[in-house]
């Protein structure tokens, strides 16, 4: 820990939970709050609900379209409750009269909070690599069962980025090219070829698209290094000098709108 | 006999790097009886009780592991990453545990975010696999755990898991009821019924 001067964005620092999702904000709400959710006041819970949506884009995180489905419905079931019932509205077939319209989003909240709650104890259990261990190799948590594939390092990159090079043989020709290929795209092109395929060898992500310029290469290599940076991918190597492959990370991808501005 | 038995079986697991089916102990012994070997197995257990070491029986079969106790000091001398689920991968796992086999579709709607992620991560750990396609529309995938899946939570099968706990009753309004008054004995069938009827 080093003493930096505080900048402006660390003297308020806002302590945030981070939430799974709508449902996990939701019974967060109902516990701060001490509400039951047998029978959860849908004006409190919606004021509470959009509020922390707004703090949360407020903070700049990225408000994922889940949560605006609850929003909606949540605004939906509070404006039934302000409206009196209106007797000439066409009858919906799922709504049987006198059922209360809350029951569906009860019913998901207690569902989500069993499986929460099965979840934490499962993560008490003695895990195999964390808490126990067993004879044997150490059982690689990340993907054991898959080839084994060792982590490659920088300069294996930069060798096989020189090969393609080499073997494309760009010719030192003289004219300017003005539509520079940007990096952004080519990640995009990128996630779009490992979501058709995944792995794809190195190569075959550098060489796959023509007009293959020392430019359009570079932009490549350098959006393949940007994805590993931000985890999109994973870069693995099976042998010493072997082939070298690129996978989708597990997770997600992050929306584009979450890559650095310069690389626009 | 038995102790005979015990260590050879002792032998056997320390050279073993998966858990060892009781089945495969017998075929390995050529002894018919399975009883002399849940007896040595037994006996086994019981010596290691309150050592470094435990026999554990988990994913059908048996295995030696290091004591939780002792976790971070084995984790220190590895010097590995400790093996770390995140909470959605967590969530996801007790889903499918409970629901298998479960699509897609499903576990996203108890989770109600999108799942396509956490379930290929989870594939891709082998804490999960598919078992089939399920018969509707769309034909989609469904997954399931996998032998793995019981070794990393040291589960015997299964019916470990422990039985799921209904939360109707645990809001903290009526929790404060609960504690006030002793439960009574139709509480967990309250808590089954859909919430519109419990109202």
């Amino acid at each position: 820990m080093n003493e930096a001067p505080q900048s402006a964005e660390s003297i308020y620092r806002i302590e945030l939970p981070v939430f799974e999702g709508p449902l996990d904000l939701l019974l967060y709400l109902v516990r701060r709050h001490e509400l039951a959710i047998l029978d959860i006041p849908i004006g409190f819970i919606t004021e509470k609900y959009l509020a922390h949506l707004e703090l949360m884009r407020t903070l700049n995180l990225d408000v994922a379209a889940d949560y605006l489905v609850m929003a909606a419905t949540l605004t939906y079931l509070k404006s039934r409750e302000l409206l009196p019932p209106d007797p000439n509205a066409p009858i919906d077939e799922d709504e049987e009269d006198g059922v209360d319209p809350r029951a569906e989003l009860i019913r998901r909240l207690l569902e989500y909070q069993k499986y929460k709650d099965a979840a934490e104890r499962l993560a008490t259990r003695p895990t195999l690599g964390r808490d126990v261990f067993a004879r044997g190799p150490v059982a690689d948590a990340e993907r054991p069962g898959d080839e084994p594939l060792a982590e490659v390092g920088l300069f294996a990159l930069l060798e096989a980025l020189s090969q393609v090079l080499d073997r494309t043989g760009a010719p030192a020709v003289h004219d300017v090219v003005v539509d520079r290929v940007s990096v952004l795209e080519r990640i995009h092109r990128i996630c779009d070829l490992l979501e058709a395929a995944s792995p794809r060898s190195f190569e075959d992500l550098l060489e796959i698209d023509e007009g293959s310029t020392r430019a359009f290469l570079i932009s490549t290599f350098l959006a393949l290094l940007e994805m590993a940076r931000l985890r999109m991918i994973r870069i693995e190597q099976a042998s010493f000098c072997g082939a070298i492959f690129v996978s989708r990370a597990g997770e997600a991808p992050p929306p584009p709108d979450a890559l650095p501005e310069e690389y626009r | 006999m038995t102790e005979r038995i015990a260590s050879i079986l002792e032998s056997l697991l320390l050279a073993c790097d998966r858990p060892l089916s009781v089945r495969e102990m017998r075929e390995t012994l050529h002894e018919s009886d399975a009883a002399q070997v849940e007896e040595a197995l037994a006996s086994l257990a019981a010596h290691y009780q309150g050592r470094g070491i435990e026999l554990c029986e988990v994913s059908g079969g048996w295995q030696l592991r290091t004591h939780p106790d002792n976790g971070p000091f084995v984790q220190r001398l590895l010097a590995g990453r400790p093996a770390r689920l995140s909470r959605a991968a967590l969530e996801t796992l007790a889903i499918v545990a409970y629901r298998q086999p479960i699509t897609r579709a499903e576990v996203e709607e108890i989770r109600g975010v999108d799942a396509g992620g956490v379930l290929h991560a989870l594939l891709g750990r082998n804490l999960l696999r598919i078992l089939g396609k399920k018969e509707e529309p769309g034909r989609p995938l469904l997954y399931g755990t996998t032998k793995e899946f019981l070794a990393f939570f040291q589960l015997r099968d299964l019916r470990e898991l422990p039985t799921l706990r209904e939360f109707a009753e645990l809001s903290l309004e009526s929790q404060k009821r609960l504690d006030s008054a002793a439960p009574s004995p139709d509480e967990a069938d309250d808590a089954e019924r859909p919430p519109a009827d419990a109202e």
